[in-house]
């Protein structure tokens, strides 16, 4: 609008700038934020008071706020929000903001900061929060202008989900917030077009793919970031090309259907990881090669050429050297790459993949002892199943075997912290999944360890009567780090054993129906009481063998000969 | 060995230690750098002269170019074809810009 209009126009009223901040969260349609007050965030908490539409859920850690805008997110692929106050409460969200950007999850944080006087002086409550979220977050800002506030909103929400997604931060000092401004023209929405791939990139590799003998379809999470599963669906179903899912990428090709491998990787299947070894084709689908997937980049698939498709350029030939490249975003890029596609001779490819399968299925055998972690997690996905749930898990080995027991056929239906591994992300993901979508079963499988990290968010769901399932898979101590002793430190197990809470008697004290499960025949009618809790959280403490390892294992750094793929006390006969 | 990094940046505060972050991350250190705003509003050309091998250099100009406030990334060659252009022209002439000399002489 020219200045000229806006003099013709009626003097608009002033309002208090977070008044205006609070409506535009709405306008842009956030329905949650995850949040922690404190003083510089004040006038912001008193403009969402007056701010119907954006409820706020009382995190009792900042951490855990950045972790259920994250659930939030991925259950949706809709910006999730959380808020912190200045100093401790925003450097509380930081582990939140890495896991965000090492996985792609749009968020936006918003943290307030001191008075602009008290900036770089060691105000009350600073933190240099943009320095310190700098290398964590796609950009950030601070606003020191009020006028500024509301057109820097609207291009964090654009840039959180634009292009790769990931967490963006805006820090807003109190004056700021409160200053009175005139209210800001709604702007058109910013045009995202989705970046296509180069026609000839696109023919050479159809003309690879036609070419191919021995091609695996490894796809990542930025196909579920896309909305491109579908695309990946008929691609797979046109080309006949088996298909393995990285742990981010659960549910985007149906691990039911008879053409997946299942998770590849150090704890994936082991016909995943033979099929890529041996392919001489990898046809990677948003997904980046990282060292959980590839062991030692020099050894790793030795025959493979490589298609590479990814929305960000710097993924491109970043750890493996892409010999067709193709950027842009994937659903885009897989609609122009269908039509140019067509079946390989995939036959006698097939007959090994399946004589792998065969030879090597994931299996445990849960006898008369202890609960097996496996058993439970499989027993649990059995009970719940047709209600189609949306999981989310802790870091650890209760991790690893849900990727590999949990069957996915849906995508966003499996959350978890993949890149940065962070403990204490699996309850609070869980509370942001539920309110994003309150009409689905969202279950939490967590461990002991990782459990305690963020606990104390139980408080909230029961607060807010989220009748999430909570599934501690309770080995009494940091199973994943244990394991690693046993196996590399020579059975020196230090600092891995946990003397536990009674876990039943916290989630009560926190507001959660709670059982626990002692005997392998208790496990599911255990959780079936869970289940039939509707008006607060529930919490199943699953007591499982606190020796069980995580099999198959591919060492970290190692080639794929390292692969051990059965427990060895087992193979042994030490173990039943 | 050498490489220059030429970018068309908006040189917003913070600017530098983004850009200087993820050369820091890779534990290079910058040898010369050069900032000018080019047009109102903080529009300008940062030149940057650090040691990377091939493929480091190719990563972090990927990186860089994702950046928010870094608008292009040049490659080496229209780094060097910038002398006797117009564009972006004495903003790099003036000085005693070491790094514009090097790409100038074209090593």
């Amino acid at each position: 609008m020219s200045t000229a209009l806006r003099t013709d126009a009626r003097p608009r009223e002033r309002v208090r700038a977070a008044n205006l901040l609070a409506e535009e969260l709405a306008r842009l349609g956030v329905t949650h934020i995850f949040g922690h007050p404190g003083g510089a965030a004040l006038p912001l908490y008193d403009a969402l008071f007056q701010t119907p539409g954006v409820a706020h859920l009382l995190m009792r850690h900042e951490q855990s706020g950045a972790h259920a805008a994250q659930g939030f997110a991925r259950a949706t692929g809709r910006v999730g929000v959380c808020l912190a106050t200045s100093g401790p409460g925003a450097t509380n969200l930081v582990t939140g903001l890495t896991d965000a950007y090492m996985d792609s999850t749009p968020i936006v944080a918003l943290t307030a900061q001191v008075t602009k006087p008290l900036i770089g002086r060691d105000g009350f409550q600073e933190a240099d929060i943009l320095g310190i979220t700098q290398p964590v977050t796609k950009h950030n800002w601070l606003v020191l202008e009020p006028e500024d506030l509301i057109p820097t909103i609207r291009e964090a929400f654009h840039l959180a989900v634009s292009g790769r997604p990931g967490p963006v931060l805006v820090d807003v000092p109190r004056d700021v917030l409160q200053a009175q401004i005139e209210p800001e023209e709604e702007a058109a929405e910013p045009s995202s077009r989705k970046r296509r791939a180069d026609p000839t990139d696109l023919r050479r590799a159809a003309l690879a793919i036609a070419n191919a003998r021995r091609p695996v379809l490894y796809v990542g999470g930025g196909v579920i970031s896309a909305g491109a599963s579908e695309e990946v669906r008929r691609l797979a179903k046109k080309t006949r090309i088996p298909v393995t899912t990285t742990l981010m990428a659960k549910g985007a090709f149906p691990e039911s259907d008879p053409q997946s491998l299942g998770m590849l990787g150090m704890h994936g299947t082991v016909y995943a990881n033979y099929a890529m070894n041996e392919s001489d084709l990898i046809i990677a689908l948003g997904a980046r090669f990282d060292d959980r997937i590839t062991g030692k980049l020099a050894t790793f698939a030795p025959h493979a050429k490589v298609i590479h498709l990814d929305v960000d350029e710097a993924e491109i030939g970043k750890n493996r050297k892409a010999d067709f490249p193709l950027v842009g975003d994937a659903k885009t890029v897989l609609h122009q790459l269908l039509p140019l596609v067509g079946a390989p001779d995939t036959a006698a490819w097939w007959r090994r993949v399946e004589e792998w399968k065969a030879k090597h299925p994931l299996r445990y055998e849960q006898g008369d002892g202890p609960i097996l972690p496996q058993f439970a997690i499989d027993r649990l996905w059995h009970v719940t199943n047709s209600r189609r749930p949306i999981l989310t898990t802790d870091v650890g080995q209760h991790q690893m075997w849900a990727a590999q027991f949990w069957k996915c056929d849906e995508p966003r239906s499996f959350i978890t912290s993949g890149g940065l591994g962070t403990m204490g992300y699996g309850l609070p993901a869980a509370i942001g999944a539920q309110c994003a979508l309150p009409d689905r079963l969202v279950v939490n499988i967590n461990g002991d360890g990782s459990f305690q990290m963020t606990m104390q968010a139980l408080v909230t769901a029961a607060e807010e009567r989220l009748p999430i399932k909570v599934v501690i898979i309770d080995n009494q101590g940091l199973g994943m780090v244990r394991q690693w002793q046993e196996l590399f430190y020579d059975k020196r197990f230090f600092s891995t054993e946990l003397r536990n809470p009674d876990f039943a008697k916290v989630a009560e004290s926190l507001g959660a129906a709670a059982f626990t499960a002692r005997r392998p025949e208790e496990v599911d009618a255990v959780f079936q009481k869970a289940l039939a809790v509707e008006d607060r959280p529930a919490v199943v403490n699953v007591i499982c063998d606190p020796e069980e390892n995580c099999y198959p294992m591919w060492p970290a750094g190692q080639s794929i000969d390292a692969m051990v793929i059965e427990d060895p006390r087992r193979a042994r006969g030490e173990k039943s | 060995m050498e490489h220059t990094f030429s970018l068309k940046v908006n040189g917003t505060p913070g600017l530098l230690s983004r850009v200087e972050a993820l050369f820091r991350r890779q534990g290079i250190s910058l040898r010369r750098c050069f900032f000018e705003e080019t047009a109102e509003g903080g529009a300008g050309r940062l030149l940057i002269v650090a040691d990377s091998d091939e493929a480091l250099c190719a990563l972090l100009k990927r990186q860089l170019r994702r950046l928010h406030d870094v608008y292009e990334v040049l490659d080496a060659e229209h780094v060097r074809a910038i002398h006797g252009s117009h564009e972006p022209q004495q903003a790099l002439n003036k000085g005693d810009f070491d790094g514009y000399d090097l790409v100038r002489q074209g090593r």
